[in-house]
C-alpha cells in the first residue's frame, strides 16, 4: 500500500529565535518540521521516544487525521478548531484506520485548504476568499506566538489586521514546506 | 485531534520514496573569473 492521504487541522506559530514560520499540532505542542517527516511520538512527555513509533491498534498513539473533509468539519464545533488550517496530510507507516480518521506512525503535509474563523468559526477558502492571520503572544511563554484565522468580516468588525500581510505570512509558510494552497 | 471513531484495521503503508517535497538546491554564487585582462594598445 502506498501513502494515505487524510484531513487535519494545525495551527502557525512564529518563533521569536528565528522569526520562522511552523505548522504546529493543535492539541499537542508539537512543531511540523519543514521538508522532514512528522514522527508519531507515543506521548507528549520529554521521556516519550521520538524515533516513529508505531502506533498501536488500541492505543490513542498516533498522527491524527481525518478521512474526509466532512469528517474533519463535523468536529469544529465540539474541539478547539477555531482559528486553525485545515488542509490534506500524507500518511504512512504503520497506519491504524478507524470508523472517521486514522492514526498514522509517519506524515507531512500536503496541502492547506480552508482556515476556520476564529471568532465566527467560518470556513474560509484560503485560495479564493479574503481573510487574516492575527498573532497573539501565549502567556505561557513570550517565545513564540499563535495564529487566530480570521475570516474578512471578523477582520474587518473586530481586528483591523492588514491582509496582504497576512496573504504574505502564508505564502512564506507554504513556501517554507514545500507545499500548497489548494 | 478529535473524534475518528472505533478502531477498524491496521495497514502498512510503505511507499517506495516519501512524499516529501523535493529540497530546492540552493544557489552556489559563482565567483566572477579573474582572467587578466591584455592591455589594448591605442596607435595613433
Amino acid at each position: 500500500m502506498t501513502v494515505l492521504t487524510g484531513w487535519r487541522f494545525w495551527k502557525i506559530r512564529r518563533t521569536s529565535k528565528d522569526g520562522h514560520l511552523w505548522l504546529r499540532s493543535v492539541v499537542r505542542n508539537e512543531l511540523w518540521p519543514p521538508m522532514e517527516r512528522f514522527v508519531a511520538q507515543r506521548s507528549s512527555y520529554k521521556e516519550a521516544v521520538q524515533s516513529g513509533i508505531p502506533p498501536e491498534a488500541h492505543s490513542a498513539s498516533g498522527i491524527y487525521a481525518y478521512k474526509t473533509i466532512l469528517d474533519a468539519l463535523e468536529n469544529i464545533d465540539h474541539y478547539c478548531y477555531r482559528g486553525t488550517f485545515l488542509g490534506k496530510v500524507s500518511l504512512w507507516g504503520v497506519i491504524q484506520k478507524h470508523q472517521f480518521g486514522f492514526r498514522a506512525q509517519f506524515a507531512y503535509p500536503l496541502s492547506l485548504v480552508f482556515g476556520i474563523c476564529c471568532v465566527c468559526k467560518q470556513t474560509v477558502s484560503l485560495k479564493s476568499e479574503p481573510f487574516a492571520i492575527g498573532w497573539a503572544s501565549l502567556h505561557i511563554t513570550e517565545d513564540f506566538s499563535v495564529s487566530g484565522f480570521l475570516c474578512e468580516g471578523c477582520n474587518e468588525k473586530y481586528y483591523s489586521v492588514d491582509m496582504d500581510t497576512s496573504h504574505r505570512e502564508l505564502a512564506e509558510l507554504t513556501n517554507r514546506y514545500g507545499i500548497e494552497i489548494e | 485531534m478529535g473524534k475518528i471513531g472505533e478502531f477498524e484495521k491496521t495497514v502498512v503503508a510503505e511507499p517506495l520514496k516519501e512524499p516529501l517535497p523535493a529540497k530546492v538546491p540552493q544557489e552556489v554564487p559563482v565567483e566572477p573569473l579573474k582572467e587578466p585582462v591584455p592591455a589594448v594598445e591605442v596607435s595613433p
